[in-house]
This record gives structure tokens, sequence and C-alpha cells, in this order.
């Protein structure tokens, strides 16, 4: 067996070190204290190898603990194994005998064996009973789908993405050593296993195997890599050509690429064609298989299609051609080393005439058409040959009985109630040293973990010092004991914790294109990270994986909320300086002047930052909109003053020389390096609705808008909207979209504005959407509407019929551009007409959308009301009367100005935030009443 | 194959175009001894897809692009231009004392494939004064959105658009790209035409009425559902006569491309939009089941309401996908043409001109090539200042000849005469021949010098209809007028309801020369009863 320890300090340390972990006040040891009172010699008792050792074994399963005292072990879920998707379904029958008999070490898991007690025979049907229930758990697995045919290409595809997104941090270089695990041919089936490695935490809730956020395509070829180099028997099969699967309907963008199945038998094609569907109308084709590249360099790809195609070599993509158009040829280039790759090529139809083919050039290669030789299906079957199982269902019975009764259920179902002798076990506080699970010499009613002598020694020591767990132990300490028991040291250092072995930082690669030396292959250090990142940064980094440095090829995996809550208040605990919570003073003003800093006339962070999605000048360092969001206003001080201080050995450029003292661009805020640095502070707290910096080459695709001096106007398609959409782009980086169809502002974000391929390449006609992240969606159905009463529900969408009727639907009558081009838009029904104005207003944490509006009327009236917010709660946050600021579902805000506004529910339960649309009679020639007020959005 | 102005698939347009390059070259030389071609380019960073021309006098051209852009181009009718420039970029102020380039101005964005611009007639007669004087007019423009007509305004003279007001959206649109909206044309009572297409493939946002129809827009922005059974109807022109043209593109339902009279209550051959029949806004009856097979002059007889062409455009020969017409009223491209119509085809990036008249109450007529050599394939032409056939062209997702994805070009007369024939007339007994100058009086009265077959169409489901029952015609007769400038052919049979192809390769001038087209294409709908 290999299993990496969790005990020890760091991951070169081996269990026999484990006299570092007692370096604490021992208790007297043995002494069983029958009310659980507290000890006093114990206060202040604390070991990391011995609670983290309970924590894997997860005794307080058993032995009841309190709330706390789970909570400072970090005791994690175990494994879910019943239901459909039990374990069953997931493992072999013999993989689940394995972990039934325990010592579950052989299969790099601390499975206790329950069933030692038993003679021989008896204890062999209780394994049998328990197998047959455990496989019936969503199995078994069907014979024919141990038996898989999977392609050479995919198999070195997963070779490459075990050796570089982080799987050899935890298991190793080489998977034949398995550490952390044993024959995987034996227990995982390709499937199951793919579908486990996308995503490890529906399993294992505790995180102990966290997830890389692979794709089905990552997922399925690092279990393709893993299985293939077991002990399945194999045959390899080479094909010339590819598989061409053939599937019916209406498809966009290029096709099918990555589908699988399809509609008919799968064919062989010599090179890329359309094989025998050349004729027919609304289809999708992918092909699949291998190419052999004769001569390692830059090689170009000239996929020709009508309609839309795409060419993936290794997953990633090369060429686009996507759309409805005629015979359209498109360029991609790619650095490839000589030998098998594998390709997918997507395509479609929709009517008229098609056409597919794939030319190339290359290294001493002049463009022609791709030569048949090139082309392979080569594909390996393997073969697990696991035994027939067939699960009896009277054993399987009996198997559930015993696994109420034997005690899996304690882990594994912990909801379960608890019969039998588990009814009866000591709560934790009462156990004694030495004594049952403890005793070297296990007793037969006890679960026997097998524990060696050593981590005996640990156990004794923790539960005669049991009282003492109920302290919550310092913040700096949990944190070391939690990098130790999730084994983050394995990738980031923290002193006094530990970090990843010389021989294990040879193992993290590096992302050649980034040239970021090793901060661009090695994960950062953690040293301060509580005082660096905001809470809401570590969280989103640790529970859910964010990540920030695209550079970097390991990945930050993701451990899921329950593992890494107290974490996250832990770090901050340990690290944060109150003061450094302080942020700049935003003005306008500042944002300028960081404006002209962050530019290439100023410090140039543009020479190795990214800019909201468009590249540095140079390396492809953490992007600048996210800067904000992260980093936490002292450490952001004290890192631009003096970078070598905050983070020893950074390429970040020291700007402000003398340790960030001296002054530099005296015109700017005078020189003043503290009021330059909040400056950018203050710039970046637009995060993606900055403006561009002054250098930045923005990363346009030849269809990419991009405002820079005046709004950009769009009509396109849009998803979800209509097909008469009006995208307006502004240099704010606020952009919004109008619905022309519905005389409605349908959607605004922030960010890059929009592509335009899909409207303006070949024929075009696909439904576009924003480009920005942070889209911001408005209420469905009219902004304004006529209501009998204040109470009458708002009306439904303002649709219309095929043939164009319009039944009491708001028309949309156009637009008037300002003196800065920017629209403003005119609808009107019943002798009512709006104007509204969409204006960008700069404020710290993003330009918020100021939605300006006009209402004339030929009559004076009382009926009209705007809808600002539909949500689940709605809360006034500030202001009275006519100005009001409105809190919308806790994290976004909406500001009325100059109308009375109020929360109402509607029909369907949710809260609606309306205003009452305020109508005066003003007498001039064009209009009889007016009224105006302002909604600002800020999210 | 689904167009815009287009037909024929990407693959068949490439094979022609290889196998008619070498004989299109040496006609397009010939052709450039008397209509030269002029490039009006665009700066960098302009996609100038051009898909509506309207002259503004004073140099100036509004252009709309397929992109979305209203463009003013300056100096448009610069005959050697230095350079272009787009307004507001440091080659605008560095250029600004060069009296050579053409300028850009972005006067509109945002629009959606924009294809017709139209200025209303009491303020279009503002237009053509200021054209007349030499200065520009800076007025409303109509123009065609895929969803909406608009009218465009610039207030403060500055040639940017400040108001852009719906004028009527009163039909829907399913968010199909082939749902082109053609137009607009407003008719001498101040009302719009538009032109739907037809969808092809995926209608995301559910289907909708009004598609291959023809409508009208009254002075109160309401629309009336006029004519149906159009396919692909990228030409919309009001012709000096007051009759309102459409070109339409070869297809399903559309055997030859064709230019056709609309009229309320036409229907048009296509069936896909006349479920929209039955709505009560429809002003065209239900034409029944549409028999898929029959040939035009059958489906004539049997279809309520079927209308046939002006012209035939048989495919190849004329063209392969008709973009828009327009009548030279003036005669400036030659005053031996005035008062004929020139279509712009996106195909073969070249120009046809058809001649007309009325026979029996039908108009009907000729087609002839033109000019052919343009830089890419044409979806608009309108006449510009000095003369100026001004062509805007795109082939973006349906490839034409030439060597540009888009652009502008303008042609020219070189003031040389060439030897045309200036107009096909039918006459009881055959037809009469008018050429741009006097013919050799022994090859042109030689009936042996003539050559004639006749065909026709089917109506039917299937992409494109071959030439059907196609049959010699024998010239029996070639009388020739006193001046040498007339022949009267006298042929058997006439069909009508046929395309009558006419190959004149031994006719020659006074000088010896051929015909500089010596063919001639006549769609013989109605035969001229006899007078005498």
């Amino acid at each position: 067996m290999k299993i990496r320890s969790k005990t020890g300090g760091g991951s070169s340390v081996s269990i026999s070190a484990i006299a570092i972990g007692l370096a604490i006040p021992l208790a007297s040891v043995g002494c069983e204290d029958p009310d659980g009172g507290v000890d006093t010699a114990t206060v202040g008792w604390r070991s990391r190898p011995a609670e983290n050792l309970v924590a894997d074994a997860s005794c307080t399963a058993c032995h009841e603990a309190q709330p706390d005292v789970d909570r400072r072990l970090g005791i994690a879920t175990a494994p879910r194994i019943l239901g459909d998707g039990g374990g069953g379904a997931r493992l072999s029958p013999a993989a689940i005998r394995t972990r039934v008999r325990g010592h579950g070490a052989e299969s790099g898991l601390r499975m206790p064996d329950l069933l030692h007690g038993l003679d021989e025979a008896e204890r062999a049907v209780a394994v049998e009973e328990l197998v047959h229930f455990l496989v019936e758990q969503g199995g078994p697995i069907p014979v024919d789908e141990t038996r898989m045919e999977i392609s050479t290409a995919r198999i070195t595809r997963g070779e490459h993405l075990w050796k570089s997104v982080g799987c050899t941090a935890c298991h190793g270089a080489d998977p034949r050593e398995g550490v952390g695990f044993d024959d995987l041919t034996s227990e995982w089936a390709f499937e199951t296993l793919a579908r486990f490695l996308a995503d490890p935490l529906a399993v294992h809730p505790g995180g102990r195997m966290p997830s890389l956020s692979l794709d089905d395509d990552e997922s399925r070829s690092i279990a393709a890599f893993l299985l293939s180099g077991g002990g399945m028997t194999r045959t390899t099969a080479s094909r010339p050509g590819l598989r061409l699967e053939f599937f019916e309907g209406e498809f966009d963008g290029v096709g099918p690429i990555d589908a699988v199945g399809g509609d008919a038998a799968p064919v062989r094609v010599p090179v890329p064609s359309v094989g025998p569907y050349r004729g027919r109308d609304n289809y999708g084709l992918h092909l699949s298989g291998e190419i052999e590249i004769p001569t390692s360099g830059r090689w170009n790809f000239y996929l020709t299609s009508d309609d839309g195609s795409g060419l993936k070599i290794d997953g990633r993509t090369v060429v686009a051609n996507p759309g409805i158009h005629g015979a359209v040829v498109e360029r991609g280039s790619v650095e490839l080393e000589a030998g098998r790759h594998s390709i997918d090529i997507g395509m479609f139809e929709a009517s008229g005439g098609e056409e597919l083919s794939l030319s190339w050039s290359g290294p001493g290669v002049p463009r022609q058409p791709v030569p048949a030789e090139a082309f392979f299906s080569d594909t390996v079957v393997l073969d697990a040959g696991w035994p027939e199982f067939e699960p009896d269902s009277e054993l399987a019975r009996r198997g559930a009985e015993r696994f109420a009764e034997t005690g899996c259920s304690a882990c594994h179902v912990p909801e379960l109630p608890r019969i039998g002798g588990l009814a009866r076990t000591p709560p934790l506080a009462s156990l004694v040293a030495g004594r049952g699970c403890l005793s070297p010499d296990v007793p037969p009613n006890a679960p026997d973990y097998g524990f060696e002598l050593e981590e005996l020694a640990l156990l004794d020591a923790f539960v005669s010092n049991a009282a003492a767990l109920l302290e919550p132990l310092p913040a700096e300490i949990a944190v070391d004991h939690a990098m130790v028991r999730l084994d983050c040291i394995a990738c980031h250092e923290r002193p006094g914790v530990g970090g990843p072995s010389t021989e294990a930082k040879t193992r993290f690669v590096s992302n050649e294109e980034a040239e970021m030396g090793d901060e661009g292959r090695i994960p950062p250090p953690l040293d301060g990270v509580g005082n660096k990142l905001r809470l809401d940064a570590l969280r989103s980094t640790l529970a859910d994986g964010t990540k920030v440095r695209p550079y970097m090829t390991t990945r930050m995996p993701i451990f899921g909320r329950p593992q890494t809550d107290d974490l996250v208040a832990n770090l901050a605990a340990a690290d944060a300086l109150g003061a450094d919570a302080r942020e700049p003073r935003f003005d306008a003003a500042l944002v300028a002047a960081g404006h002209a800093l962050v530019g290439t006339d100023g410090v140039s962070c543009v020479q190795c930052h990214d800019v909201a999605g468009h590249p540095s000048l140079g390396v492809p360092a953490v992007d600048l909109a996210t800067m904000h969001a992260r980093i936490r206003p002292g450490w952001f001080r004290k890192h631009l003053l003096d970078p070598q201080r905050s983070n020893p050995g950074t390429r970040m450029t020291a700007s402000w020389g003398d340790g960030g003292k001296e002054r530099i661009l005296p015109d700017i805020l005078g020189g003043d390096p503290v009021k330059q640095v909040d400056a950018i502070r203050s710039y970046l707290s637009l995060g993606e609705s900055m403006p561009l910096p002054r250098g930045v080459v923005p990363d346009a695709g030849e269809y990419a808008l991009i405002p820079i001096d005046e709004p950009i106007l769009f009509g396109t398609f849009m998803r979800d909207v209509s097909p008469r959409t009006i995208a307006v782009g502004l240099p704010e980086n606020l952009h919004f979209a109008w619905d022309a169809e519905h005389a409605r502002l349908a959607k605004a974000w922030r960010g890059a504005f929009m592509d335009a391929e899909g409207t303006w390449r070949g024929r075009a006609g696909q439904l576009e959407a924003p480009e920005g992240r942070s889209v911001l969606q408005m209420p469905d159905g009219p902004a304004i509407a006529m209501l009998e009463t204040r109470d009458a529900p708002w009306p439904a969408a303002n649709a219309r019929d095929a043939a164009g009727v319009r039944n009491g639907a708001w028309r949309f009558a156009g637009i008037t551009r300002d003196a800065d081009r920017r629209p403003a838009f005119n609808s009107e029904l019943d002798g009512v007409r709006i104007t509204e104005r969409p204006l960008p207003r700069i404020a710290e944490g993003g330009t918020t959308l100021v939605r300006r509006f006009t209402v004339g009327s030929d009559a004076g009236r009382g009926d009209l009301y705007m809808r600002a917010a539909i949500a689940t709660s709605i809360e006034l946050a500030a202001g009275e009367g006519r100005n009001r600021i409105w809190r919308i579902d806790g994290e976004r805000t909406v500001r009325v100005s100059g109308g009375d506004s109020f929360v109402r529910e509607d029909p369907g339960g949710m809260m609606e935030l309306i205003i009452k649309v305020p109508l005066r009679m003003v007498g001039r020639e064009d209009v009889d009443f007016e009224g105006a007020f302002e909604v600002e959005l800020a999210w | 194959m689904n167009n815009l102005g287009a037909s024929g698939s990407i693959r068949t347009a490439c094979v022609i175009g290889l196998a008619t390059l070498a004989f299109g070259t040496v006609t397009a030389a010939d052709e450039s001894t008397y209509w030269r071609l002029v490039d009006v380019p665009e700066p960098e960073g302009v996609t100038h897809e051009v898909g509506a021309i309207l002259p503004l006098g004073g140099g100036r051209i509004m252009t709309a692009t397929r992109r979305g852009d209203v463009w003013i181009v300056e100096n448009a009718y610069e005959s050697s231009p230095s350079v272009s420039v787009l307004a507001g970029t440091p080659e605008d102020e560095a250029t600004a004392d060069d009296p050579h380039r053409i300028r850009f101005i972005r006067y509109a964005d945002g629009l959606q494939e924009p294809l017709g611009l139209a200025v209303h007639p009491d303020l279009d007669v503002e237009r053509r004064a200021a054209i007349a004087e030499g200065r520009s007019w800076n007025g409303p423009v109509h123009v065609a959105q895929r969803g909406e007509v608009s009218r465009m305004v610039d207030l403060d003279g500055d040639w940017r658009v400040d108001r852009v007001e719906t004028v009527c959206d009163d039909w829907a649109i399913s968010g199909n790209y082939h749902e082109y909206t053609f137009g607009p044309v407003f008719d001498a009572d101040g009302d719009l035409w538009l032109t739907l297409n037809r969808p092809f493939g995926s209608e995301p946002f559910g289907k909708k009425d009004w598609r291959g129809w023809a409508i009208r827009v009254d002075e109160d922005g309401a629309m009336h559902a006029e004519a149906a059974g159009l396919r692909s109807p990228c030409g919309v022109e009001m012709g000096p006569d007051g009759n309102l043209y459409y070109t339409d593109n070869q297809g399903e339902w559309c055997g030859a491309s064709k230019m056709s009279i609309i009229e309320r209550g036409d229907f048009h051959g296509h069936p896909w939009g006349i479920a929209s029949t039955k709505r009560p806004e429809s002003l065209v009856d239900f034409p029944g089941e549409i028999p898929d097979g029959i040939p035009m002059p059958e489906a004539a007889d049997r279809i309520p309401g079927f209308k046939m062409p002006v012209v035939w455009f048989p495919y190849n020969k004329c063209g392969q996908s008709p973009g828009e017409v327009v009548w030279d009223v003036d005669g400036a491209l030659g005053p031996f043409f005035k008062g004929q119509a020139f279509m712009g085809d996106q195909h073969h990036a070249a120009v046809y001109r058809i001649f007309t008249e009325e026979v029996n109450g039908h108009v009907q007529g000729a087609v002839f090539p033109f000019r052919s050599g343009f830089e890419c394939g044409i979806i608009r032409v309108e006449m510009g200042e000095g003369g100026s056939l001004v062509a805007g062209m795109t082939n973006r997702g349906w490839g034409s000849k030439g060597t540009r994805p888009y652009g502008m070009q303008r042609l020219e007369w070189t003031g040389e005469v060439p030897f045309e024939v200036q107009r096909m007339e039918a006459t009881p007994k055959g037809f009469r021949l008018t050429f741009t100058r006097a013919a050799d009086p022994a090859t042109a009265s030689e009936p042996s010098n003539y050559s004639m077959t006749s065909y026709t169409y089917l109506l039917h489901s299937p992409y494109g209809s071959p030439e059907v029952d196609t049959a010699p015609v024998v010239v029996k007769l070639a009388q020739i007028s006193g001046d040498n400038l007339t022949v009267d052919l006298t042929c058997d049979p006439l069909r009508a309801g046929y395309v009558h192809e006419l190959r004149l390769d031994g006719v020659r001038d006074e000088a010896g020369d051929t015909l500089l087209h010596p063919v001639a294409y006549y769609t013989l709908v109605e035969i001229p009863e006899k007078s005498d």
C-alpha cells in the first residue's frame, strides 16, 4: 500500500516524525473520568497529527462529540454509497468487497474492518451479504460497459492532463505507483471513473478528493490514461480515416463537435467530407480520430465548409468557421509536435449546398489538402475482464440489515438511527486510552482500523486530552491543521506548516508561452494570504476553485463549502490586520489619475497585467479587473509600494523605488506615492467597467466590438431577447441591450461588449449574447404599464402575433442621439410617450446604469407605473419620499429619484419594486403633461 | 440555394466562373472602350458591404451597409482618388487640404441589415434640384431594416443622424438570417413599398406571416399586404412608367430569375407565404394548391392571380442573381439607351440592360449583356451625378465573380458609340431590331445571320428549372430599313410564354465589325395583334 501521511507536517515528513506534533502539554494518560469533566491538565492541549488522524478515521461518527469538537477536528462526511448513484454504480463488486473487508489502507482509504470479530465462515457470509447489498446501490455495472474502445490520442491527452493539471501533486508522478489508489482497472469502469473525476465532490462531499474542474473531455481522457496503464487486456486496432457520426436536426455555430452517439451508425471517411450525407438538409456531423503531424512546428489548417464548421486538435479549438454561409475557408494555426494528435471536426448544414474539406501547410509542406495518409482512428480496446456478478436479492436484504447493525451507516448514512452495539458506543469525551479500537488487540465488538503503534500512541494522547477539544484552536493553529488535513501543502507553502518538497516542485509544469518563471509554474505561497485576499475572494477560491491565473496549468481544486468555511474564517483571523481594510475615498478625479497611472504613460501596469480580458503588452499576469474584488486595500498598498517585502522573489516591478518612497510622475497627484497607489486602487474598483488604459491593444477578434471614442450601436438577433435588438456599447464599458420588438430595455452588462461574428460573418443570423460576465437582466414585460389600481397585476410580455398585430402593446418609436452620440429610446402607447435614456455613472465597485425616464402624455393620468425590479427580497436601504435606495436580494441596489417607489408582491410570490410615474401639467406646445424620474442600478 | 441576391450553389459558381473567365475577360476589354469603371475606395476599417445607395448631390453619396452603418461618402465622384479617409481620424486631419481624397462620415450605425434608402416624393424634388445645382441635400431619408422601416433625420446638419424614427414595424420577424427586407420605394402617392424575403432554416422566434410578400405602408404608417408568392426579391424599384418593378432570384418555385411588376392581389408563384392570404389583412386571394411541375404559360392559365414576368434572366446567360434595377431616364450611359433599365447581378458582378415595351397591356421586353468585370457582385445600382451608374457590391454569404468581397464602383460612358441592338420589339410576325448605329445591309438582311430558339420554364419545387420545351425558331426573313438602323425579322413559330433567344453573330456594322453583344433574350408573354 502507498498512502500519503496526512498526519505529518509536510509531504516529506514521515509518520515516525510525529514527535513534533506532540510538543504540546501532555495530559495524564489513561485516566477515565466517568463524568467527562475537564481535567485541568488538558487545557490548551493540541496535536495536529493526532487530531487529523481522528478526523481521517471519523472517530466521532460513533463516539459522539460536541459540534464544536467536530468543527475543530474538521470531520468530513464519508462517501455517499447508497441510492441510485451509490457504490454499485461506481465500483466493481471486487472493489466493494475490498472495502467491506476493511483495512481500507489497501485501497488508499482509512476503512475499519467491522467484521473481524466473526469467525472465518460467518465473516465470509457477512462480506458477501454486504457486497450484494452495496452492489445493488446503483449497480452492477453491466459487463459490456467494462469493455471500451478508446482512441490512442485520448490516452495521450489524458497523460498530458495528468501531468499538468495538478493530479501529481497528491498522487505522484507515476500512476502505476498508485499513490492514493491501488489497481484502478479492477475497481473502476471507464465511464464510472470519468464521471467520478468530473465531479468527485458529488461522491465525497467532504472534499477528500477535490474537484479539478475537469470538463467531460478532460475527465474521460484522464480516465482513459489511468485505465490503459493497468492490467486490462488491450487490443490495438489501427484504422485509416476518420469516424463520422451523423445527427439530424438544426444546428448553429460549428455544429455538434462534441456530440457522441448520432442518429445513424457511424461511418468512416478517408479525409474530412460530408460522406454519404451530401444532398440532405438540417443535419450535423462530428468527425473524430487522430491526425499524424509529420514534423514538429507551427501548422496552419484551412477548414472549408458550407455551412458552419470547427476544428479541434487535442481538445483545443484551432479553427472556427461558424454560422450559415456558402463555401467559406477559415484558417487557424497551432504549434504541434510530430506524431499523432486527436482531431475533432464539427460541421452542420441547414439547407442548400454543402461542403467540407481540410487543407494544411506547415514546415516544408505547402498548402494542400490533408492527405488520407495523415488520418487514423486508432483505438485501444480495453477489457477489464470483471467476472459476471448477479446480485442476489435475499443476500442483499440481509446485507442491508448488516449494514445498519455493523456500523457502516455511522459514517456513510449518519442520519440513520443507531441500533445494536452502535447505540452504546461511549462518547468521545469518555474514551480510555488503549481500550476498544485503540487496543493493540482490538476486541470483537470494536472496529479494527489496523492502526500502527505510532498512531495508537497519538490516539491515546488524544483521548486522554479529549476535554481540551472544546476549546477552539487559535486561528493560526487551526489554519495549520486544516492545511495539512486537506493537503493544501502538497501545492502551497505556508511558514510553519510546510509545502511541496523540492522534488514535488519539479512536477509542476510551466506554461511555456506565459514565460512567468516559477511564479507561473508553482502555486503561490500562502504566507499572509488572509491579509492579502478579501474574505469573498478567499471563499470563492477555496470553495469554488475560482481561478485568476490563466497562465498556471496546475488548477486550484474545488473543496466545497463544508470543508473550507472555517479555513477561510481562520485565515482571515490569523493574517488580517484591521487597518488594512480601509479603502481610499472614491472620487472621479482619483479614478482619472489611476487610469493614467495604469497605462503606458504612467507606471505601466499593462506591461504585464491583462486588463478586463485584453492581453497585457507582455506576460499574462493576473487581470487588473479582478484586483479590487480580490485584494484587500492594505496589502494592495504595501505590495505596490514594496513588492519584494510582501512577496519575496516576485517578478512584480517596484515602480516606486526606495521601498515605495521615491517620487515619480510628479504631474500626477504631485508625485505622492501613497496617493498614486490609492488612485490606481480607485480606478481598479471599476472592475470590468474600467475604461481601457493607454497602451492596451484590445483583444480584437476580427468581429469584436470595442467602444473607445464613442458609443457603438449594433443591431442584431439576441438570444432570450428578440430578433430586433439594438445592443449599445459605451466607452465607459457599461453596455446594454434595447429590445425594439417589445420596446424595453432587456439587459445591461459591464466588461467586454459584443462580438459581431454571428451577425456579420457569412450569411450570419446567429443569436448573439453579451460578451461581458456581469449581465443584469431587466424584468420581463414592459417597463412602464397602465394599472387600474396600484395593486393590479403587471401586464404580461408585450408580445405580438405572427402577423405582427400588436394588441395593446407598447410600440418602439425610434432613437434619439445626444451630443455624445448616446441613444435615448422612444416608445408609445395610447397617447403616452416614453423616452428612456440609459446613462453610465462612474462608481466604486463598477460603473452603474442610470435609466432616466421622461414620460409625456396628452392627458393628465395617474395610472402609469414603472417596474424597476423583481426579486425574492427587496428592502429599503436608505432614503425617503421620492428618493429611495432599495436593496435587491441582498446583493444589488436600485436608487429611485424623482418618483414614489414601493414594494409589492406579485401573484407568483415574488417582490416587485414599483415606481409611480409622476406627471404634472406643463402645457408646452409639444406636450401637455410630463414627468421625469431616474432609476439607478448598481450590481 | 438561398439568397440575398444570389442563386446557384457556390460550387457551381466556381466552376462556371473558371469556365467563362477567358471569354469574360475579352468581352470586358471591349466593353471598357465604351464604359469605364472607376473605384470609390473605402477607408481602412470600413467594411463597405453596400446594401443601398442614395446620391445626395455636391459629390456626396449616402450608402447603407449590411453591417448596419449608414455612410456619407464625400467626393464620391473623384476620378482618381488619392486616399480614402474616415472622418475624425488622424488621417482625416492630415489630409484635410487634399482635393482628391474621398471621405467617409458615419451617419448612422446599429441598423439591422439596411438594404434600401428612399426619399419622400415631396422632398425628392428638393434632392434632385440640389443635385442639379451641384449642392448637397441633407433631409430626412427613409431606410428599410429587417423589422421596420424608419426615417432618419440629421437635425443639426453635421451629417450624423440625430433621430431614427420608426415609421412602421407592422410585420414581425422570426430571427432567420434570410428574412431580409428590401425597399423601400415611394409611389407617387407617398406610400412606401417593401418586399419581404422568405426564411430558410430555423426561425428561433417563431414562424411569421407575410414572408415572400410585397407590402405597402401608407402615410399613417399602417401596413397593407399587397402581393404574395415572392421568393428572394432583392431589387424593388419604381419604374418611370409608374409601375412597381421587382427582381426575384431563381430557386425553388422560381424556375428562372426574373423582373416582374407588382400589383395588388398578385401571386408571383412561390407558395411559402400563401397561408398568410387567409389572414383578414391579406389583399391577395388564396391561390389554391400550387401544382408542382407545370410550364409557366400553363401556370398563368391555371393559377388565380399568377403573374407572368416582364423578363426572365436566363440562368448564367444573363447573370445568376439579380439585384436592383435602375432606369437611365437621361440617357447618361449613352443617349441611345435613354429610358432603358439596367440590372446589377450579384453573382456575375455584371450589369445587364433591359428594354421594355407594353404589348396587349402587359409590359415585357428583352435582356442584353451590358458591362461585366466589376470587382464584386452587385446588389445595388443607382444613377449618380455626371452620368455615373453607381454600383454597390457585396459577396458575403453568396460568392461572386470579381476579386473583392465588397465595395462601390462607378460606371461612366466614354462617349464612344458601340454597335449594339438598341431595341428589340415584338411584332405580330416576329421582332423588330433597332441598332445603335447603321448596320451593314448585306449581313443584316441575311436571315442565316440570325439564329433563334425559344424555351420556357417549369413552376416547380426543385431548385431552379432547366430550359424546357426548347425548339428552334426559323428566321424566315430579315428586312432592313433604308437608314440601315432597323431590321424586321419574320420568325416562326412565335410562342407566348417563352423566352426567344436570338443570336446575331454574323451581323456587321459598316466597318465590318460584329455587335458588341450579339445576343438578346426576349420574354414573349404577349404576341402583338396584327394591326394591318
